[in-house]
């Protein structure tokens, strides 16, 4: 075998890792949060993965939203996660090639106000408008929550998970 | 370029915040203050019903259930006990309530009570 092929294949198994471990990193880490309502890094593993996999980061999202199914049940939030990671993942995916810390907390910070939003969507169908709009309004207070959260996480986390993860890939 | 996207980015969020925050406090639901009458239904396991007409004051329901020694403790919002009965939840076992038969959207510490509301409790199991 080549040195280039080996040099390939040792970069797709180095992905490969890195997809799994990601995908059980954000169900760990949200598991070891629990009792911390709304704080986890999944979404700063979800913009991870996507700077640096683009669309493959969604094994890792559905490797998370999996296990997560299979630790809590299979219930109304897993149709939730079936879809709201997603759509993380849709934005980015469209703004991967932008290093800015700023720009990814904002992102994740409108990712943590609005999920409760992008959670209600079943509830319209369940219980029409009113459901929909009263299970927003009461999550209100969380989603901000959530905000904060998410934003500070990923300032801070952002940039070192992703150089460690680059130096991996580089090895 | 990204000194831009970033800019926007962080006026989407503040905007975002500040709309969430109007929307809270217009739309939250509102305390009602003084002496209520409600009646809670808690089917248990076996299918018994046990029936309890509260007087109260409280404003929210699960203050009005501790009151009246019906409920334990909160545990990341999800109480386990109620009316005697523990739900396990390793063996997926669950109390849910309806409002008058309708399904209810806030957590027992957030939902609001009202001088003649009707709440039912159900033991459930299974997610």
């Amino acid at each position: 075998m080549s040195s280039c092929s080996m040099s390939a294949g040792n970069a797709k198994l180095r992905e490969l890792i890195l997809l799994a471990l990601m995908g059980a990193l954000m169900m760990a880490t949200q598991v070891a949060l629990a009792a911390l309502p709304n704080i986890h890094l999944v979404a700063v593993f979800v913009i991870l993965a996507a700077q640096l996999f683009a669309w493959r980061s969604l094994f890792s999202i559905y490797i998370f939203v999996l296990l997560e199914g299979l630790i809590y049940g299979f219930s109304m939030w897993f149709i939730n996660y079936l879809y709201v990671w997603t759509i993380l993942d849709i934005v980015c995916v469209f703004f991967r090639k932008n290093r800015s810390c700023v720009f990814w907390a904002a992102v994740a910070g409108i990712f943590g106000a609005v999920f409760g939003a992008l959670c209600a969507i079943p509830y319209f169908f369940i219980g029409g408008w009113s459901a929909a709009f009263s299970y927003w309004i009461s999550g209100i207070p969380f989603d901000l929550i959530h905000c904060v959260s998410n934003a500070t996480i990923v300032l801070v986390l952002l940039a070192p998970l992703r150089k460690a993860c680059e130096r991996f890939m580089r090895t | 370029m990204k000194n831009k996207n970033s800019v926007i980015a962080v006026i989407v969020l503040a905007a975002l915040l500040v709309a969430a925050l109007l929307c809270w406090s217009a739309f939250k639901p509102q305390t009602v203050a003084g002496v209520k009458h409600i009646t809670v239904d808690v089917t248990h396991r076996d299918g018994s019903v046990n029936t309890y007409e509260l007087k109260t004051e409280q404003e929210h329901l699960y203050d009005a259930l501790v009151e009246n020694e019906l409920v334990g403790e909160l545990e990341n919002g999800y109480f386990t006990e109620l009316d005697g009965e523990i739900a396990v939840t390793e063996d997926e076992e669950w109390w849910g309530y309806t409002k008058s038969g309708e399904y209810v959207s806030y957590g027992v510490g957030e939902c609001v009570i009202e001088d003649g509301d009707h709440y039912e409790f159900v033991f459930n199991v299974g997610w």
